[in-house]
């Protein structure tokens, strides 16, 4: 076996490429060397999730006499998200509890970007008549009583700058709160326990997304 | 002083086989160089995700069929081929579903093997019938979204069918929408979005 001592190894030329081996040889890093990339890797696998990111709220938030109002924006559940490609996509992932006054109705909640002011392709359902497009529905038959739903949608950003996405919600009845029930008197009983709202972002590595 | 060769190509001098430094050392790749892999890398931290593919399922439709007899969700069904069958593959649905004053239930079907999914829906107990999650509906104006998280076996390295099925208890039931369907700007008829995904996830974390 020969040995080459060497502590810098460059191509011929100053921007040439070197080449290591042929096809069927074998280049092997021995246990407890250190290879350490600072520039570029191509080919060593997919980068699969390149950026997380996410916001867990705990407060109980209300809304009181706006049955079928303006949507409100659950301003705690704003989450800032700066895509690393346009050609990646983003999973985003919710979970909302809610609950009514007077009970015996819906709500229902949408994804919405807060910085181009749009509820985005992806995000939400399409057009049906004059229905609201939303993500997501939910409803709760008691006031003493409250309920999560689950919120998903694949997002392709809109750029590479920082987008504000957020969630809101609109209420069929009178009267609506986040994170726990209606009732909301100070027990430890199961029915006014208090829950998490949740809103995470995972971008996705285009190498990855099958069509 | 640090030494230095310029060369196109290094070769083993016998054999097949090139090591690069020896335990302790290190080896540096520095910033604005590219270092390409067209053969087979082993231990590098590539990413653990494999593949991701999804269907987003939009408009609303009947999920009529009752008891044991199930509706398949359209434009629900993902082709998805694992590279192995030590892998898993995440299932992540958000279903919404309906009911008119009683309970609606959902799972995930094989379509290509005619099966439930290894671990992807109950198995059913007794005269039971096993679903992937299930709730309730007490009003026609009324719809809820729920999750269904499972980790699935996958049977093959070949193309499978998986898809979104639904059932409602008297026969009422419809997705992505109430029941009573009533075309106005109202909370209760807003129409929703399924999303359903399968990951793959290398058995390396698993």
């Amino acid at each position: 076996m020969s040995e080459l001592k060497i502590n810098t190894l460059k191509p011929v030329s100053n921007t040439g490429t070197t080449i290591i081996g042929d096809s069927g040889d074998t280049i092997t890093i021995p246990a407890g060397a250190t290879i350490t990339n600072s520039g570029t890797e191509v080919g060593f696998g997919a980068k699969d999730l390149v950026k997380v990111s996410s916001v867990t709220y705990s407060s109980r938030v209300t809304q009181s006499s706006a049955p079928n109002g303006a949507w409100l924006a659950l301003t705690g559940l704003n989450l800032t998200h700066q895509a690393t490609s346009t050609s990646n996509r983003l999973l985003f992932i919710g979970q909302i509890c809610g609950t009514l006054n007077p009970a015996g109705s819906s709500w229902t909640t949408r994804f919405y970007d807060r910085t181009n002011s749009s509820d985005g392709t992806g995000m939400n359902a399409n057009a049906a008549g004059s229905r609201l497009r939303t993500n997501s529905k939910n409803y709760i038959d008691g006031t003493s009583w409250g309920a999560s739903a689950s919120m998903m949608a694949w997002v392709t950003p809109a750029s590479t700058s920082a987008i504000e996405y957020g969630i809101d919600v609109k209420h069929q009845h009178a009267d609506w709160a986040l994170n726990g029930n209606w009732d909301n008197s100070d027990s430890a009983t199961v029915d006014r326990s208090r829950s998490l709202s949740t809103f995470h972002i995972i971008e996705f590595d285009s190498s990855i997304i099958q069509a | 002083m640090a030494s230095e060769i310029k060369v196109d190509k290094i070769s083993p001098y016998s054999g097949s086989a090139i090591n690069l430094g020896a335990s302790g050392q290190k080896i540096q790749v520095p910033a604005g160089v590219t270092v390409t892999n067209s053969g087979t890398a082993n231990n590098f931290s590539g990413g653990k995700i494999l593949q991701a593919k999804s269907v987003i399922v939009q408009g609303r439709q009947a999920i009529s069929a009752t008891g044991s007899s199930w509706t398949e969700v359209t434009n629900s069904t993902i082709s998805f081929t694992a590279a192995s069958t030590s892998n898993r593959l995440l299932f992540i649905t958000s279903f919404t579903g309906t009911e008119n004053g009683t309970s609606w239930h959902c799972r995930y079907y094989n379509k290509t093997t005619s099966a439930i999914p290894t671990n992807g829906c109950h198995a059913g107990e007794g005269s039971r019938v096993g679903c992937t999650t299930k709730h309730n509906s007490n009003n026609g104006s009324w719809a809820s979204s729920i999750p269904m998280f499972c980790f699935i076996t996958p049977p093959n390295t070949s193309a499978n069918d998986y898809c979104l099925q639904g059932a409602s208890h008297s026969g009422g039931g419809y997705t992505n929408s109430n029941h009573n369907n009533t075309n106005n700007g109202d909370a209760d008829n807003a129409r929703s979005q399924m999303t359903f995904t399968i990951m793959e996830v290398s058995s390396t974390i698993v």
